[in-house]
């Protein structure tokens, strides 16, 4: 029978249906609907790809897309959150590398997920992004394999490889998509091999010889455009707060290449796939990670960037960042705050099944702990329910349902008992949420 | 580049036309109007390779369950972006505050998981029996889903 309730849902439903935007002519173009700022989109894309998982399948949704300085004006107007807290638009003078003005200021928060990057022995650098509830998304024609307890999925294309945890709550790709590289590389397994995965955390301990550029989730971006024409794409400006460097650079999945240094700093060269509209660089900046995106074939340009950073102006970059209202400081941690931020440095990402994990990273560790660890959980299995797993944990089936938030009388309108076989593979809480406090994050080399 | 490069010419193309609009429909509700196209074109190029595979019955179902895991994926930062183009949502003339737009604004206020399951049973008119096997869930699951969601959306009814 339909009820005035069903009636208020379907209306519901129908109005965010009708909501819906056209889909794009193409899949292979990813223009930015209603928000013409065209560099987030393949950040968040590069991490999938950097995790091997599609590889360079996703390259091909690389921006094509033109911007002006008017739209992005009007995206940021309409859609940033910059804007709404008074701290949008800014003009600024271009460093000195080039000429011009900076159009725009505007702030975007991608995926927050964990990331970081390791340098190898042999100078090939090596992402690591940590995902969760991944492994079903996975491509059934990627070569899997299970080694030990962990299932391990290669990627045939970009030398990559990802493997995923007992319950699947966590995944790790590792890649490296330098030209050279082979798929099931030794240094790839290297990493692999250093790598602690379960449950409720994951690390690898960096092995002798290899190098971590850090590692965290990505926080919020600040973007630049320096662009004195309406119609031409110019150069970008990116920064990250409190993101290092390695984060930065794990969303690109970077070879080798070193571009220069200056004022102390390693600048990474990032070369664009095709059909991205930049190339970049990258470089640590205080902490930070900044990024600077040319133009694809203007190369002058991109030399005259290159060439400001090895004459030392990566400062100057850095106080271009500075001038940015917003982009700094107490405004900037405020914001992290509101999204999740426990501490600098520290994220935490919260999950649905698997509890919340903070990604830390010291000069000998990259790490992913529990922060609001879920306490000890119970993976089921076929033909398990809440009365065996209680039975066989010495609990009570109600403390047991508390601790997942259920109660007998909640299961009983879901048309379930007890007795009821619960989802194999998920997991079930052994205690309740938050009551144990994560003690295991490093603090010392 | 391989993966996608293995589909035959116009495969891809093929298969996005024939499903693009279902899939940006289901992002829309899970993430509003404004990603919609993103997550949808994200998760349909995840998943195109896979649903091509020979093995693979429904190629739709997968491609929405796509749409659904890449909203999880993605969860974290844009939540709140989303919830708010979400209740931002629909018909100018219903601006005045009405009971329908109050179940709106708590339809954005559930968790994905519950979003997706009514999007499936008030929309595509799936059995939970259906929504469950495209979802990748039990039949209990689903229906947990169910409850609790129409319970917050009767409250805020009331």
């Amino acid at each position: 029978m339909t009820t005035d309730l069903d009636h208020a849902i379907s209306s519901a439903i129908s109005d965010l249906v009708a909501a819906a935007p056209e889909p794009l002519d193409t899949p292979s173009i990813a223009t930015i609907t209603g928000r013409p700022v065209s560099r987030r989109p393949r950040l968040l894309l590069a991490t999938a790809a950097s995790a091997a998982i599609i590889g360079g399948g996703l390259a091909v949704l690389a921006v094509a897309r033109r911007h002006t300085s008017t739209d992005l004006t009007t995206a940021t107007a309409t859609d940033n959150t910059a804007a709404a807290d008074g701290r949008g638009l800014d003009r600024l003078l271009y460093p000195a590398a080039s000429s011009g003005d900076a159009t725009a200021a505007s702030i975007s928060a991608p995926g927050g997920r964990a990331a970081g990057a390791l340098i190898s022995p042999t100078g090939n650098v090596y992402t690591v992004n940590v995902m969760e509830n991944f492994w079903g998304s996975l491509p059934v024609d990627l070569e899997q394999r299970t080694i030990g307890t962990i299932d391990v999925a290669v990627g045939n294309q970009d030398g990559t490889l990802a493997y995923t945890a007992l319950n699947r709550c966590t995944m790790i790709g590792i890649g490296n998509r330098s030209p050279e590289s082979q798929p099931w590389s030794a240094e790839a397994f290297q990493l692999l091999g250093a790598t602690t995965l379960t449950q409720t955390s994951a690390s690898i301990s960096v092995p002798a010889g290899w190098t971590s550029l850090g590692a965290g989730s990505l926080g919020t971006i600040y973007e630049l455009h320096f662009d004195a024409s309406s119609d031409v794409q110019g150069v970008v400006l990116w920064q990250m707060p409190g993101t290092p460097v390695g984060t930065l650079l794990s969303q690109f999945s970077p070879g080798a290449a070193i571009a220069t240094t200056a004022d102390g700093a390693t600048a990474w060269l990032l070369r664009g796939t095709d059909g991205d509209p930049y190339n970049y660089l990258a470089w640590d900046a205080a902490g930070s990670a900044a990024m600077v995106g040319v133009p694809h074939g203007d190369e002058a340009q991109f030399q005259s960037v290159v060439s400001s950073l090895r004459a030392g102006h990566a400062a100057e970059w850095a106080k271009v960042l500075d001038s940015v209202p917003g982009a700094t400081g107490a405004d900037a941690s405020a914001q992290e705050a509101e999204s999740g931020t426990t501490v600098p440095g520290t994220r935490t990402d919260p999950s649905s099944s698997c509890g919340s994990r903070t990604l830390t990273i010291t000069d000998t560790t990259l790490e992913l702990v529990a922060a609001d660890r879920p306490g000890p959980v119970h993976v089921v299995q076929a033909g398990e329910t809440w009365a065996s797993i209680a039975a066989d944990e010495g609990l009570t089936v109600d403390l047991l349902l508390e601790f997942n938030g259920l109660t007998t009388a909640e299961l009983a309108l879901s048309g379930e008992t007890i007795d009821t076989p619960l989802d194999a593979g998920t997991a079930v809480r052994l205690a309740r949420v938050g009551s144990v406090t994560d003690t295991t994050v490093p603090t010392t080399p | 580049m391989a993966l996608i490069d293995s589909l035959p010419d116009g495969a891809l193309e093929r298969m996005w036309r024939e499903h693009a609009d279902a899939l940006v429909r289901l992002a829309t509700v899970l993430v509003g109007p404004s990603e919609a196209n993103d997550i949808a074109t994200e998760a349909f190029l995840r998943a195109a390779v896979a649903a091509q595979h020979p093995d693979v019955e429904r190629p739709r179902a997968l491609l929405l369950r796509a749409v659904v895991n890449r909203a999880h994926d993605l969860r974290r930062s844009n939540e709140r972006r989303w919830r708010r183009d979400l209740a931002a949502v629909g018909p100018a003339a219903t601006s005045s505050p009405d009971s329908h737009v109050d179940v709106r604004r708590a339809v954005s206020n559930l968790s994905l998981q519950q979003r997706s399951v009514l999007y499936f049973v008030y929309w595509e008119d799936l059995t939970e029996a259906q929504t469950a096997e495209l979802l990748g869930l039990s039949p209990g699951t689903v229906r947990r889903h169910l409850v609790r969601a129409r319970d917050h959306l009767r409250k805020a009814l009331s």
